[in-house]
């Protein structure tokens, strides 16, 4: 064998090698399916916020939680849906909150496997026993331009948690400040979603309330979220969509990260 | 009648007899006890055996090679709905028919978080276009990759494909490949929250391109 092909096979090995022994332990970071198993991407096998989607993260090892997108129907009934309007991703028309219950389950996904859309109340309870269930409650119906039912909301997401085992957690955030001091007042974790971190002192003066701030992976520094830690809030980063920026969130010492790419997540984590 | 040869033999050629009387004569067996004897026995009958399996690999293996038109080691880079994946194939070719076994790994998993993510693939593929440099025909692929995602080994993500598709090749000695397949795509794991394997179907892809030396 010659000198060259020597020095080769001596890396290749060293990098194969090296590649193994490399370890990130973050035990501390809660790691939470974005909309199930992920966002709008091709890894994740299924639309989000599909029973599918969600079963498949909440069985994977590793998987503290999930979190998932509820709208009201026109039936006061919570149902798991993230766009706007059902013209976006669904076989349907209109939105969410117009529509009837009997409407909305003969509504499918316009993705491959065609998952249909399902109500809160049809995931497993068993599935979620000891996982954290982070709720983002869509108030805003923009097809009329108004906004859902309150106390309706309210009252829902109290008689799920009622259903749901005493070992999960819910934790629920709004866009509505409104909202989110009822959420609050019902006795549930509540977290505001900030854009940037000058955000940050608006809702710590208006929004005592709030346990948990979340925000984008690109607009929070490491220094950002010890201050909110000092402060007695968790932090919670979203919007990692490759090995980089999951490692970069995982460094900045957050409670937890909202994963689009829950294996490359978990594996970072582990 | 042999005897007669042998004298005849011992007559006209005497350096032929010697040659002759050496094949002929019993063999020399040295004087050894009878379990030695047959402890050697067993020994040799072992031996024959094991020279006989690699006589017949050897055998398998010159057979395929000679009755296949070509064989070729091929470089390959693609991508799948789980990661992006280079590896090495070794291919065999009959005429129109064309076989390939192929060993891949996940980029980003094994290199970029340092998880090993083998993917082991068996293919053929029918050239139905067979002009001048170009090979191209339809192709039908399984592959088998594996994934530990956590510490524990038992909660390990095995994934199934079996697509169809089509490869093009193009050269002579040294081809370009490419090939694009979909089809079906299953992830299986053991859940320790269920007590029992599950598994998840969908859609995939794969699509690749690579270089192939013939020889």
């Amino acid at each position: 064998m010659r000198k060259s092909e020597l020095v080769i096979l001596f890396s290749t090995a060293i990098l194969i090698l090296s590649a193994c022994g490399k370890k990130s332990v973050f035990g501390h970071v809660e790691v939470l399916g974005h909309g199930g198993n992920g966002l709008e991407i091709v890894n994740a096998f299924y639309h989000d916020n599909s029973l599918e989607s969600i079963e498949l993260a909440l069985l994977t090892d590793g998987c503290d939680g999930v979190e998932l997108d509820v709208r009201l129907s026109a039936d006061g009934t919570l149902w798991l849906y993230h766009d706007n309007e059902l013209d976006d991703g669904t076989n349907g028309t209109g939105c969410v909150e117009t529509s009837t219950d009997e409407y909305l389950s003969t509504l499918h996904y316009s993705s491959v496997d065609q998952e249909a859309l399902i109500r809160l109340s049809d995931i497993p309870k068993s599935y979620l026993a000891e996982k954290k269930v982070y709720i983002d409650g869509r108030s805003s119906i923009s097809c009329t331009n108004g906004t859902a039912d309150m106390n309706t909301f309210v009252n829902e997401m109290v008689a799920f948690q009622n259903v749901c085992l005493a070992s999960t957690e819910i934790i629920v955030e709004t866009r509505n400040d409104q909202w989110e001091v009822a959420v609050a007042a019902a006795g549930f974790t509540t977290i505001k979603f900030i854009t940037h971190f000058d955000q940050y002192a608006d809702v710590l003066m208006n929004l005592p309330t709030v346990d948990i701030i979340v925000v984008t992976n690109e607009t929070i520094s490491k220094h950002n979220i010890s201050q909110i830690h000092d402060d007695g809030l968790e932090v919670i980063i979203f919007g990692m969509r490759s090995v980089k920026s999951t490692r970069e969130a995982y460094n900045k010492n957050p409670d937890g990260i909202l994963a689009d790419n829950l294996r490359t997540a978990i594996i970072e984590k582990h | 009648m042999f005897r007669l040869i042998l004298n005849r033999c011992k007559k006209k050629h005497f350096q032929s007899f010697k040659a002759l009387s050496i094949l002929t004569a019993p063999l020399r067996v040295k004087r050894r006890s009878v379990a030695k004897n047959s402890r050697r026995k067993d020994y040799i009958v072992r031996n024959v055996q094991k020279s006989n399996v690699r006589f017949l690999v050897i055998i398998i293996f010159i057979s395929f090679a000679s009755i296949s038109n070509a064989q070729s080691i091929e470089l390959s880079a693609g991508f799948n709905r789980l990661d992006y994946q280079a590896g090495v194939a070794y291919g065999h070719r009959w005429n129109h028919f064309h076989l390939t076994s192929k060993l891949e790994f996940g980029v980003t998993s094994t290199f970029g978080q340092g998880r090993m993510m083998p993917r082991i693939s068996v293919g053929s593929s029918y050239f139905l276009l067979r002009k001048g440099l170009v090979d191209f025909g339809p192709e039908i692929v399984y592959a088998f990759s594996r994934q530990r995602i956590t510490f524990n080994s038992k909660t390990a993500h095995n994934w199934n494909e079996i697509y169809a598709g089509y490869r093009l090749q193009i050269g002579r000695n040294i081809k370009f490949v490419h090939s694009v397949n979909g089809g079906w795509i299953n992830e299986s794991f053991y859940s320790s929250a269920l007590g029992k394997r599950v598994n998840y179907n969908s859609l995939g892809i794969y699509a690749q391109i690579g270089v192939s030396y013939t020889f």
